[in-house]
């Protein structure tokens, strides 16, 4: 019995995929103020090294995967050692370098990658229920992250650096930490499309893909966790909705119009820095008096 | 070696533009590279009604240049310029998302396709130099590069606003109570910034085509080429230019053409790893 | 406690999403008895597929094809339709992205009910489609792709559902590396390409293979990492020590423009070659003088007179309308696709997705716009006229110059037209 067709179901698996590498950003640059601006490529380490251990040496996929995810977080370590010590805007343009790289890296490689005609029949896992599942345990996860200690000193780093610093907080092992962390993630979703696509090709890694996860992330709100998971959930499947005439230029352009905007005026992002709770929905509606006030609501949950 | 030094001159048209406005304002302009393709886009249609002549290109390179640079500053820049915490990392995002817009804008209603210069332009032939062919066209490109410099260093250093705009790269703020004009010393500067953008758009045009990323690609050689000759430094960011343009070269030649981007951007990071001031830079840390 | 009921409401609206999903079903695999490639007609159209890009840098190209088929859909239903049925044809931009690609495929299966596929063409693309053909069974025929990847699996078994209607790109390495080694007795090149393009790398390695055991010399393979590099003098400065005779580049055609000015400004006085990418119009427009005397492969001589009733056809149809002309040879090749599916319709007399693909790969002289195609089934490839070509200056008497054509080669032999 087939409720939605396939098309359909391509479409949300795509967007859960994205989801997770959008989470994995969100945590780097939302929550910790690292912008990265070549992440995508720790994506290209995810899904081709398993599509390495898959093809050639025949491991189960899910164990690819893993090691997608392990591999990245090395690289990310390897890389971030030394980067992550510069400050944010040279950082920016390191990350920049570092994309790059990795695809360049890739392309220079026929031999074991295939280089620029990408690796075919590697291996299908990927499936809705697979991607729903991983999507809610990563967002779980990000949940108790963010939670965690960790986590806010991740937004602390963000809000001031050097008030991080006095404060005793370690903030170059806190940024290394949830770099590898973030690497991993985007890993994961790498990994991920590469089994749904049964193909992996370095173009499908490239500058345009970090442009669109770090966008997705500064547009639905640094500071939130389901800013980010709703942009992700509207803007992923955007362009599938647009097939119009110069509908894609005029996305981007307008993205772009929209990041200026939101950079000047509200850097925080749309969400700013509040998550969807139950106790704000109704706070929602009884400021706009669908709801009747109450006085237990403000005892309540908080 | 000679072709080190030319491409590594077109390099430091656009770097002194790039290191302008960091030394003076701290920040990396990623919107620099919308002035250099407006430049050349501007050029090319000209020359699509009248004579190719170089010098009219240029003067309508530069003014566009400017043009769009001062627009950027106006629209976008100042206002997160005035305040007073605003991040640099904000403004570079800002100035990518301008550059974002910039292409795709170009891309919907001019098109993605390459636009060519007249051929009088393109193939003006070369010289011979030192024993090797160096293209005409580059040799104007040095020269011009060398002059702007120049040229610039001098106006800094010795005349009135060029006293002004050194005081204002202290702080902003200040400058504006000490009395001094900071909006129009803003426009003056992203003019100026604008104008050398606008030339590099042009002979990068005629030497590779117009086209809608034309600016980004070339913007990161020039951020490379001044972290390494020291940004907040002018003739720094000539020297780093031409040093990049050689070791590019030496590292095509000799190592791997295919990995000579990656190896730029290494130079990068280990230049802002170990030496941030770069060469000739002065050195700037955060005040706590 | 904000964050714990956070959690909560995200867990559950998400698992109220998996239960939705698992009705669903698991994935494409489930689908296919389903799907409208499964064998179903609807009573009255053929249905048919196209995927290219009509938007984005190869626009030029996507749209140029996407009329050219329309043109022969049109014309075909005027006659009366395949089978007596009229075709509807249906297309999607892919904006020449893999995961565009699949997006499209599926949507045109799952949702147009399509029985064959006409495109895409570039190599990436067709790469991610073949799996969502073969999964659904749908036959595709790509277009303007010469990648051997695509029609075959690393075992060298061959896609079944997977087609293509150019030849792969070692029937037009080796005649043109025979043609330079033995018409014109050049012992060394020197290879130059772009890296980021799966069809130049190829090129450089068969060009190599085919070169040598001629018993020519690759005196320098040198490469530029992107096709948006636009500098390529440190790399020509090494190539041209070594002194080769001809400089062989399968690179974007801007690129080639700005290699061929690069290379003579720095002094290089010996040939060009190349392959299917040289064939623009904007070459000998913006190069003509660095590159006159180059030799190219072209999958199809442009200046062939058998062009000359399609091109008016378009004339008819289209009125004057550049964007077939700016399509270069594409629309050719979307000509001749369409071409060899309606034979395979008509040879299978049924419009069903497996009875078509198995009468494609059995077509045998169909007549294309420059000659007669038929497919291999071994490889899914067809044999077809290939073109040699240079540029020289006008022959009209006016400034400026164009693409020559030397000879046609077919099955591997070349023959030169005699002045």
């Amino acid at each position: 019995m087939t409720i939605i067709n396939a098309y359909w179901t391509g479409i949300i698996t795509q967007t859960g995929i994205m989801l997770i590498a959008i989470i994995g950003v969100s945590l780097l640059t939302g929550f910790t103020g690292i912008f990265s601006m070549g992440h995508a490529g720790f994506m290209c380490v995810g899904a081709y090294v398993s599509a390495l251990l898959v093809k050639s040496c025949g491991l189960p996929i899910w164990v690819g995967i893993l090691c997608g995810m392990a591999a990245s977080m090395l690289f990310g370590l390897l890389i971030g050692l030394p980067t992550l010590r510069l400050r944010g805007d040279y950082f920016l343009i390191a990350s920049i370098g570092i994309g790059e790289a990795i695809r360049l890296i890739v392309e220079n490689t026929y031999d074991l990658t295939g280089g620029s005609t990408g690796m075919m029949d590697i291996g299908r896992f990927t499936s809705l229920p697979v991607v729903l599942l991983l999507d809610v345990l990563v967002i779980i996860f990000a949940v108790r992250f963010l939670k965690s200690k960790f986590g806010r000193n991740c937004v602390a780093i963000r809000e001031d650096e050097t008030a991080a610093i006095a404060m005793g907080i370690d903030v170059y092992r806190t940024k290394v930490l949830v770099f590898i962390i973030s690497c991993a993630l985007v890993a994961l979703s790498g990994a991920l499309l590469g089994h749904y696509l049964n193909y992996v090709n370095p173009k499908i890694f490239n500058a345009r893909k970090s442009s669109e996860l770090i966008m997705t992330v500064i547009m639905g709100g640094s500071g939130s966790l389901t800013g980010s998971i709703l942009a992700g959930l509207v803007l992923t499947p955007l362009p599938e909705f647009l097939r119009t005439e110069s509908a894609q230029e005029w996305r981007m352009a307008i993205y772009g119009i929209l990041i200026v905007l939101i950079i000047m005026f509200r850097p925080n992002g749309l969400m700013g820095n509040k998550e969807l709770t139950i106790a704000g929905i109704k706070r929602f509606f009884q400021r706009i008096r669908l709801l009747p006030a109450s006085r237990k609501s403000a005892k309540g949950k908080e | 070696m000679i072709n080190g030094l030319s491409i590594g001159s077109v390099y430091a048209l656009m770097a002194v533009g790039y290191s302008l406005i960091y030394s003076l304002l701290s920040f990396t302009n990623f919107a620099h590279a919308v002035a250099v393709t407006a430049g050349a886009y501007v050029s090319c249609y000209l020359f699509m009604y009248t004579q190719p002549n170089l010098l009219l290109g240029l003067v309508a390179s530069l003014l566009g240049g400017a043009l769009v640079s001062v627009l950027i500053e106006i629209l976008v820049y100042r206002n997160m310029l005035m305040k007073r915490n605003s991040k640099k990392l904000y403004l570079m995002i800002a100035g990518w998302g301008i550059s974002t817009v910039a292409e795709n804008l170009i891309i919907i209603f001019i098109s993605s396709i390459s636009q060519f210069y007249p051929s009088e332009l393109t193939s003006m032939g070369s010289i011979q130099l030192l024993g090797s062919s160096i293209g005409k066209v580059d040799v104007i490109i040095l020269v011009l590069s060398i002059l702007s410099m120049a040229a610039l260093q001098s106006y800094i250093s010795f005349s009135r606003d060029g006293l002004a705009i050194r005081g204002a790269s202290h702080n902003l703020q200040y400058a504006s109570l000490m009395g001094v004009n900071t909006d129009t010393l803003l426009i003056k500067v992203f003019a100026i910034a604008g104008v050398l953008a606008g030339i590099a758009g042009l002979f990068m045009g005629i030497k590779y085509t117009a086209y809608p990323t034309l600016g980004s690609v070339m913007t990161n050689k020039a951020f490379i080429s001044a972290v390494l000759g020291g940004l907040g430094s002018l003739p720094g960011a000539i020297a780093g230019a031409f040093l990049l343009g050689v070791i590019e070269v030496f590292v095509a030649g000799y190592i791997s053409s295919a990995l000579r981007d990656m190896i730029s951007f290494g130079i990068l990071i280990l230049v802002l790893i170990v030496r941030p001031s770069g060469l000739m830079g002065k050195s700037s840390e955060d005040k706590a | 406690m904000n964050r714990n009921a956070g959690k909560k409401w995200l867990a559950l609206l998400l698992a109220m999403v998996m239960v939705l999903a698992l009705c669903v079903g698991c994935g494409p695999g489930e689908e296919t008895e389903e799907g409208g490639g499964g064998g179903e007609t609807s009573s009255d159209t053929i249905k048919i597929g196209f995927v290219g890009p009509l938007t984005g840098d190869a626009a030029a190209w996507g749209i140029a094809q996407l009329k050219a088929i329309q043109i022969r859909v049109d014309k075909c239903n005027q006659d009366g339709g395949l089978l007596g049925k009229q075709v509807e044809l249906f297309y999607y931009d892919n904006r020449e992205d893999a995961v565009e690609t699949v997006n499209a495929a599926r949507k045109l299966i799952e949702n147009d009910g399509v029985v064959a596929i006409l495109g895409p063409n570039n190599s990436i693309c067709a790469q991610a489609m073949s799996s969502v053909c073969d999964d659904y069974k749908v036959p595709m025929i790509a277009t303007n792709t010469p990648l051997e990847q695509i029609t075959l699996d690393d075992d060298g078994n061959v896609r079944p559902y997977v087609f293509r209607a150019i030849m792969i790109q070692r029937a037009y390495v080796a005649p043109l590396c025979n043609y330079l080694y033995n018409d014109l007795g050049i012992r060394t090149a020197a290879i130059f390409y772009a890296l980021s393009v799966d069809t130049y790398v190829t090129f450089a390695q068969q060009f190599r293979a085919e070169w040598e055991a001629l018993g020519g010399t690759v005196v320098a393979e040198e490469t530029t990492a992107s096709v948006d590099d636009v500098d390529f003098r440190a790399q020509l400065t090494k190539i041209i020590e070594t002194d080769p005779e001809i400089i062989v580049s399968p690179m974007t055609y801007k690129q080639i423009i700005l290699m061929g000015q690069q290379a003579r400004e720095l002094g290089y006085e010996g040939m060009f070659g190349g392959c299917d990418t040289w064939y623009q119009v904007s070459i000998p427009v913006e190069a003509g003088p660095q590159l006159e005397g180059c030799i190219a492969i072209a999958s199809l001589d442009i200046n062939s007179e058998k062009l000359i009733p399609i091109q008016e056809e378009w004339l008819e149809y289209w009125g004057e309308d550049q964007t077939l002309r700016d399509g270069g040879t594409d629309p050719y090749y979307g000509y001749d696709a369409w071409k060899m599916l309606e034979a395979a319709i008509n040879d299978a007399g049924a419009a069903d997705s497996d009875s078509i693909r198995d009468a494609l790969e059995n077509i045998t002289d169909v007549e294309g716009c420059v000659g007669l195609l038929s497919m291999d089934p071994e490889t899914h490839n067809p044999d077809r006229e290939l073109a040699l070509v240079t540029i020289a200056p006008n022959e009209d008497g006016s400034d400026g110059y164009y693409y020559k054509t030397l000879g046609t080669i077919y099955g591997g032999e070349i023959t030169l037209f005699d002045e």
